[in-house]
């Protein structure tokens, strides 16, 4: 009996181990573990044993039948994992290769416009809107721009009537605002402005961020700050603003404000054409007779006012040679500018 | 402007460099735009002396020359001249020279000989012959005739045409500024140094009596100040080179020594002058008037034109003999008979030139110098060194008399400030004892009291002071602004920044719209009438009715735009013309139209404009403006409409639903058919334009959290047959009525036309999801709802189930 057990076990272990499908597996475990199979039969044996050995070999069937089994049951999870590689294998796919969807791009002159932006709305301004069909009132009366000014020319004014016009900056939305509101008034409002010209450095249309701070005391070393602010944040943290004295009829005093370069730090490269300097933008001290034309008195409130150009922004921001690109509107320019 | 610094040196003496210079002009406020070094221009042109000239071996009508330059140094050069000689003495240009007429010069050999070098004719130097006291052929190779030369010389030095020349902007508010005396004021100021005296003839009003000259003027308000005085026996000559020169460096050809002799004042001082004919000046009247209604000059520019009443006129006793600050006359104008001469120098409002210059289209260094504003109190001066240099070049017989007058001209305004009041502009306080230099030093008259209180008045010729802020910007343009630094007084008052609610939506359209693919474009806010005509409206269509400006750079950019839709074309046009296969694109833009022409009073829409071509279709494409409203949570409808730039069966207009009403917005579709002929595009092109103004204005935002029902769900789906040109939407409002208020979702997941259903007819499966937040739904509400969808299919819409 002892034998016939051994040689079942070992027929057992040699056929579990020479099977290589999980199917075959499974017909040799019925063929060995079922009802009928080769350890039923073994036990049927036993019925001409004698009584005495009878747990005895009963012991031993059990013992074999529970090794066999573990055997059964290792060779399976081992066919399940091959099988399992094998499926995993044969569904492998080339991850290089892609399936875009297409993610569309902004234009860079509202990426600018709208970095700016956020850097005043974090430094306490409102965001304002005015209208770019403007009255002559607004865009030049207002704004103490005298009657003979050259920029009141046909020249340098788009004009639909004698009094309506495109405006050609956005300051006029500082009168607007004053006329509505009390101080303290602290706006920017970016939007389009014309102006006729047209070629590399001027678009017939361009645009404009103004800002403004109206309040007690208010002062030019205010609008320094306020710029250095910006600066550092719209540029890096070592740009240093350089204000150089101009002329606005609205502003008083005006300056022109320069930024260090942020391409060489002021050592000079081609983007500054050697200065050093990159110019970005105008202010100045509201002019008192603007604050008074709009209502306020300029004893009590005093305030600032800038405007910067954004596709001049933009241009040294992304290094855009000709200001006409970006009104061309070639999908392949546009898809460049993601952030 | 152009200032040459050896001509700013005859006002004041200094020893910065021109780098220091600029630098100081543009901390004060005068922006430096340009350093011209004059001698560049003749950059290894030397003089040189010929002395040998042999035939060229391998051309007949070609010599060889041998030249002499510095320290014996020979060089070869080849040259067509017949006119030289052994020991003449040309200017000789260099392998590396660059000539006037654009030729660069590089050692070369012509014919198998090397040539060294060229030597230059006037043209190529920008000399004419007047530049030479001795006659000199135009065309021929240009000999120096001097006691002087010697080989070796560099032409810029030879020529004194070796100047620095700074190209200084000055803005509008300093036209006191705009002469080589302004700028030589402002460097006086900045580093406290007197200006140097002038030369000039002290003259007396009085009549000269040899001449009789009577001088009356009408327009009081327009001429300001009117001088003349009268040069006897006058000689036209050449003018001296040390003056030629000087013109030269800024630009201003010579003419001849009167004309020159003005130019000269005008540059050096500011003051334009004008001469005329003595004996030409009929009654020996000068009448300053307006012109009379189509009164005709013949002006120096040989053009007649015909004046304008409001223009401005130097009339002799019959006729108008110049245009006032504008240009001279012809008939009255210095020629070399001239024997007597009548000198003007005026000052004119700079409103009246501007106009006259306008509407005549005449433009002069006269005119230009008014329109920036002259002011009346230079004109005697420029007489007084205008004489002066007669007299010193004996170019004339100069009498010490002149005759004119200026209106009362009135003292600038006194200002009265503190310190303090200084600090509250600038934010940092001055010491009264800096602002009192700064302003000494711009020559403003100080009254200072015990009390620190300044009384001031700005000199004669600043036009531009009125205020304490005017007075700050003084001080810290000459302080300086790199002292405005801010410390911890710098106070930035708590204000709360804030994108308003409208900003905040049309920055999610524009994500989610790039999330679509779409890229943003910027396109010009004008089109032309031929926009509308390409995109096919018909001529009484309103949307032609858009504001037109009245001097447009183009007609093709004179209408503000009424539509988005032609500029959206065009740059899908331009891509597609680019060989960019496929692109999807829109832009944010405003649109315009008329709320009252006559109260002048505009209305402008925010509108969102989308366009997309190649491997879009119709429902990818409006998927798109459906994925926007979603995330706006703004429900809307699309209804079948027609456009004339639309494709009749494929275009829809989109509603949204405010309350009760359904509200237009836009419009969506593929481009009409006829507009491939006018546009380069694929016919399968999509374009929508939507009113974002009237979107925003019906937006409330979103409504906020609502329960999720935790009752089960219930799919129903439904196939069902009906008429082919029922609309979707149809089906899905009846089907929505009839499960209210359990409808969850309607969804159309398959619509079959063809095989096994009547012609004319189509199939259509839809998925319904019905929920109770209330209850579970029993297997009867189902189909009590069921029964209800399929008879109101049936009875609305002739509908049956397949």
């Amino acid at each position: 009996m002892n034998e016939k057990i051994k040689s079942l076990v070992q027929i057992s272990l040699e056929r579990i181990n020479n099977c290589n499908s999980i199917n075959d597996l499974e017909l040799i475990k019925i063929e060995l573990l079922s009802k009928n199979g080769s350890f039923a039969n073994l036990m049927k044996d036993l019925k001409a044993i004698p009584n005495d050995q009878k747990p005895y070999y009963g012991k031993i069937i059990n013992e074999a039948k529970s090794e066999v089994l573990n055997v059964f049951s290792q060779k399976f999870s081992f066919l399940n994992e091959q099988a399992l590689k094998e499926k995993e294998k044969s569904e492998a796919l080339d991850v290089t290769l892609s399936k875009k969807r297409e993610i569309g791009a902004f234009n860079p002159i509202n990426i600018v416009k709208k970095d700016i932006s956020d850097i005043f709305i974090g430094m306490g301004f409102s965001l304002a809107d005015g209208p770019e069909i403007e009255l002559k009132k607004y865009n030049f009366d207002l704004l103490n721009i005298p009657d003979d000014h050259p920029a009141r020319d046909l020249t340098d004014t788009f004009y639909i009537t004698d009094d309506l016009l495109l405006r050609t900056q956005t300051s006029g939305v500082q009168i607007r605002v004053m006329e509505k509101e009390k101080p303290p008034i602290k706006i920017i409002c970016p939007g389009k402005v014309y102006r006729p010209d047209d070629d590399a450095t001027h678009s017939p249309m361009f645009h404009q961020i103004e800002g403004l701070y109206v309040d007690e005391n208010v002062t030019l070393k205010d609008l320094k700050k306020t710029l250095e602010e910006f600066a550092k944040l719209f540029f890096d943290k070592d740009t240093i603003v350089r204000f150089r004295p101009s002329f606005f009829p609205f502003t008083e005093p005006s300056v022109e404000v320069d930024l260090s370069c942020r391409m060489c730090h002021g050592k000079g490269c081609s983007l500054c054409k050697y200065t050093g300097w990159l110019e970005l933008l105008g202010a100045g001290v509201v002019n008192p007779i603007v604050l008074e034309k709009a209502g306020l008195d300029s004893k009590k409130y005093s305030g600032f006012a800038f405007g910067i150009g954004v596709e001049r922004a933009a241009m040294i921001k992304y290094g855009i040679p000709d200001m006409r690109l970006m009104f061309d509107n070639d999908i392949r320019f546009i898809k460049q500018f993601k952030f | 402007m152009l200032v040459p610094i050896k001509w700013l040196k005859e006002y004041i003496d200094f020893d910065l460099d021109v780098d220091e210079i600029s630098e100081k002009l543009i901390d004060c406020g005068f922006e430096v735009e340009q350093i011209i070094d004059q001698s560049k221009q003749y950059e290894n042109i030397l003089t040189s002396k010929i002395i040998e000239i042999t035939d060229h071996p391998n051309a007949s009508n070609l010599k060889v020359c041998k030249v002499a330059v510095n320290d014996g140094e020979i060089k070869q050069v080849i040259t067509n001249s017949k006119t030289l000689n052994v020991g003449d003495f040309v200017f000789l240009a260099l392998d590396g020279a660059t000539l006037f007429t654009g030729l660069s010069i590089k050692n070369t050999e012509i014919r198998g000989i090397l040539s060294q070098g060229m030597f230059c004719g006037l043209s190529e130097l920008n000399l004419t012959k007047d530049d030479f006291d001795y006659p000199v052929d135009e065309k021929e190779v240009l000999k120096i005739i001097d006691r002087n030369i010697k080989p070796g010389l560099k032409c810029a030095d030879f020529l004194e045409l070796n100047d620095i020349i700074l190209d200084v902007s000055i803005t509008s508010n300093r036209p006191d500024a705009n002469s080589i005396l302004g700028i030589a004021r402002e460097l006086s100021s900045l580093l406290s140094k007197p200006l140097k005296k002038r030369d000039l003839l002290q003259l007396e009003k009085s009549p000269n009596l040899n001449y009789k000259l009577e001088i009356s003027n009408k327009e009081d308000s327009k001429c300001l100040a009117y001088y003349s005085a009268i040069i006897e026996d006058v000689k036209i000559l050449p003018t001296p080179k040390i003056i030629k020169n000087k013109l030269k460096s800024v630009g201003i050809r010579s003419i001849n020594n009167f004309v020159d002799l003005t130019n000269y004042i005008l540059v050096s001082i500011g003051q334009p002058m004008h001469a005329f004919d003595y004996d030409k000046i009929d009654g020996q009247q000068i009448i300053i008037r307006n012109a009379k209604e189509k009164e005709k000059i013949i002006a120096l520019d040989g053009k007649e034109y015909t004046l304008m009443k409001d223009n401005l006129v130097i009339a002799n006793q019959n006729e108008p003999m110049a245009i006032a600050g504008v240009i001279g006359g012809e008939k009255s104008s210095v020629t070399k008979n001239t024997k007597t001469i009548v000198l003007e120098s005026a000052a004119f409002s700079k409103e009246t030139v501007r106009k006259t210059s306008k509407t005549l289209g005449i433009r002069t260094d006269s005119s230009a110098q008014f329109e920036k504003g002259v002011n009346p109190t230079t004109q005697l001066q420029a007489i007084e060194i205008f004489l002066f240099l007669v007299e010193k070049y004996k170019w004339g017989n100069v009498k010490r008399n002149y005759d004119g007058f200026s209106t009362n001209v009135q003292k600038n305004l006194q200002i009265v400030f503190s310190p303090k009041d200084i600090a509250k502009v600038l934010g940092i306080y001055i010491e009264q004892n800096i602002i009192e230099n700064i302003l000494k030093n711009l020559n403003f008259e100080i009254l200072l009291d015990d009390n620190g209180i300044f009384k001031v008045i700005a000199p004669q010729y600043r036009t531009d002071i009125f205020s304490v802020n005017d007075i700050a910007e003084e001080i810290i343009r000459i302080y300086g602004y790199d002292k405005l630094e801010s410390d911890e007084s710098t106070r930035f008052n708590l204000t709360v920044g804030s994108i308003n609610e409208k900003e905040k939506c049309l920055n999610n359209i524009r994500n989610l719209a790039i999330y679509n693919g779409m890229h943003e474009t910027m396109t010009y806010s004008f089109i032309g009438e031929n926009d509308f005509n390409k995109i096919n409206l018909p001529k009484t269509d309103k949307l032609r009715n858009g504001i037109r400006l009245s001097n447009p750079l183009g007609v093709d950019m004179s209408i503000m735009r009424t539509t988005l839709i032609p500029s959206m074309l065009n740059v899908m046009e331009k891509n597609f013309n680019r060989s960019n296969k496929s692109a999807k694109f829109f832009e944010i833009s405003k649109t315009y139209e008329w709320e009252n022409e006559k109260e002048l009073t505009v209305k402008e829409n925010l509108m969102l404009c989308l366009g997309a071509y190649g491997g879009v279709d119709f429902y990818s494409f409006k998927s798109i403006i459906e994925a926007i409203f979603d995330k706006m949570a703004i429900n809307i409808r699309f209804k079948a409409s027609q456009y004339p730039f639309l494709h009749p069966y494929i275009s829809a207009d989109l509603f949204i639903q405010d309350a009760d009403k359904e509200i237009k917005v836009g419009v969506l579709g593929q481009i009409n058919n006829k507009l491939t002929k006018n546009y380069n595009l694929l016919p399968n092109s999509f374009i929508a334009e939507i009113n974002l103004d009237l979107v925003l204005n019906n937006y409330y935002g979103y409504k906020g959290y609502s329960t999720i029902s935790k009752y089960q769900p219930v799919e129903r789906d439904f196939a069902i047959v009906c008429e082919k040109n029922i609309p979707a939407q149809a089906i899905i409002d009846i089907i929505e009525e009839a499960t209210q208020p359990y409808t969850k979702s309607i969804n159309i997941f398959d619509v079959y036309q063809g095989k096994q259903i009547e012609e004319n007819k189509k199939s259509i499966a839809l998925r319904v999801i019905l929920q109770s937040d209330t209850k579970s739904l029993s297997e009867n509400d189902i189909n009590e709802i069921t029964k209800k969808v399929v008879k109101n299919l049936y009875e609305k819409i002739q509908a049956t189930l397949r």
